[in-house]
């Protein structure tokens, strides 16, 4: 017996996540997904943009295959951060989120961080529900990521090249970087930031405080000057 | 790897149908998948032999049909041919596009036995 179906695979997935940005933005809570391999700064990122954010309070949900590491890292200075231990799986999925969200004060959050788990493919295939995907791309990694990863960098609404202050130390050529992007998307934003450093974090800062006016609209209670 | 949480997830569309359908065994499985998706096809394969281990699809057949990516421009209207690295509208010169197609994941049929006599393959 033959059967025609016409299921979209990743329908169950798409729902949650259609779900998660409702409730988040209903709210008044913009969703961050920080994307990236191992290694470029996504923690250390959240460590220093949840301070620069003022009063605005900020949730945290950390992917890793395992330990509770880095929600232990930015537990301090967030409302409330969940780690969730993907154990096999190289990326989150919204029903996880739909689960994390659980544990949160929706009502007391300016923003969600979620750090995904450290990859540069299988992330930008899974929509979380959130409002904006940032690609953290670091200088030691070389000047062919873009070309080689490109699906992730298709999907980005900016693109922090990270450990600027180690720049000059990396063979690097950002020009190239700048022509493989060109041809996935002409709209996306670069910004070249040094976490440690503090280099262009205002220029973050402000990004996330714009998109979050953007996105989530008369629903934001605060709104920097 | 991401093939593995797909084929998870086919496998739930598939039970899903066969369930509907009183099917006591399913034996073949058709995918459509679209190219922008990064599907290896080996991968996927052994994906499914593993998630349809002890289940009324283990031993199905994979048939995957490759659908090749097209665009749309946002400035000019015009669809096109959009590559794995590249997304530029031929006539704009500029990559500010929306997928057309070529980036969905759809189980497009099944083949299923019903009873104990339509098994034999």
């Amino acid at each position: 017996m033959k059967v025609k179906a016409v299921k979209h695979i990743l329908e169950a997935n798409d729902e949650a996540a259609i779900k998660n940005r409702k409730r988040l933005t209903d709210a008044g809570g913009l969703g961050v997904n920080f994307i990236s391999s191992p290694g470029s700064g996504k923690t250390t990122l959240l460590e220093k943009t949840i301070p620069a954010l003022g009063d605005s309070k900020v949730g945290v949900i950390v992917g890793d295959l395992q330990t509770a590491r880095d929600a232990e890292r930015v537990s301090g200075m967030a409302v409330e951060s969940v780690q969730i231990n993907t154990g096999l799986s190289c990326h989150l999925y919204a029903n996880q989120i739909s689960e994390a969200l659980d544990e949160f004060d929706l009502k007391d959050l300016d923003y969600l961080f979620i750090e995904n788990v450290g990859n540069m493919v299988c992330p930008g295939e899974f929509d979380l529900g959130e409002n904006v995907k940032v690609i953290l791309y670091s200088f030691p990694e070389g000047d062919d990521k873009v070309a080689k990863y490109p699906t992730i960098f298709k999907v980005a609404d900016i693109v922090l090249m990270t450990k600027s202050d180690i720049k000059e130390h990396c063979s690097f050529d950002m020009s190239r970087i700048n022509g493989d992007l060109k041809k996935l998307n002409e709209n996306v934003k670069v910004l070249e930031i040094s976490s440690q450093r503090g280099s262009n974090m205002s220029d973050w800062i402000d990004w996330l405080e714009s998109q979050r006016v953007e996105r989530v609209g008369k629903a934001a209670r605060f709104v920097s000057e | 790897m991401h093939e593995f949480s797909i084929a998870d997830e086919l496998l739930n569309q598939v039970l899903s149908v066969a369930a509907q359908n009183g099917a006591e065994s399913v034996r073949e499985v058709v995918l459509e998948v679209g190219k922008l998706r990064l599907i290896i096809p080996d991968v996927m394969q052994n994906a499914w032999e593993g998630v349809t281990k002890d289940t009324i699809a283990e031993g199905s057949k994979l048939v995957m049909e490759e659908v090749e990516p097209l665009g749309k421009c946002n400035r000019c209207g015009r669809e096109f041919s959009v590559e794995f690295d590249s997304y530029i509208c031929p006539a704009c010169e500029v990559a500010d596009c929306e997928i057309v197609r070529g980036n969905d994941i759809i189980l497009q049929s099944l083949v299923m036995d019903q009873d104990d006599e339509d098994k034999q393959d």
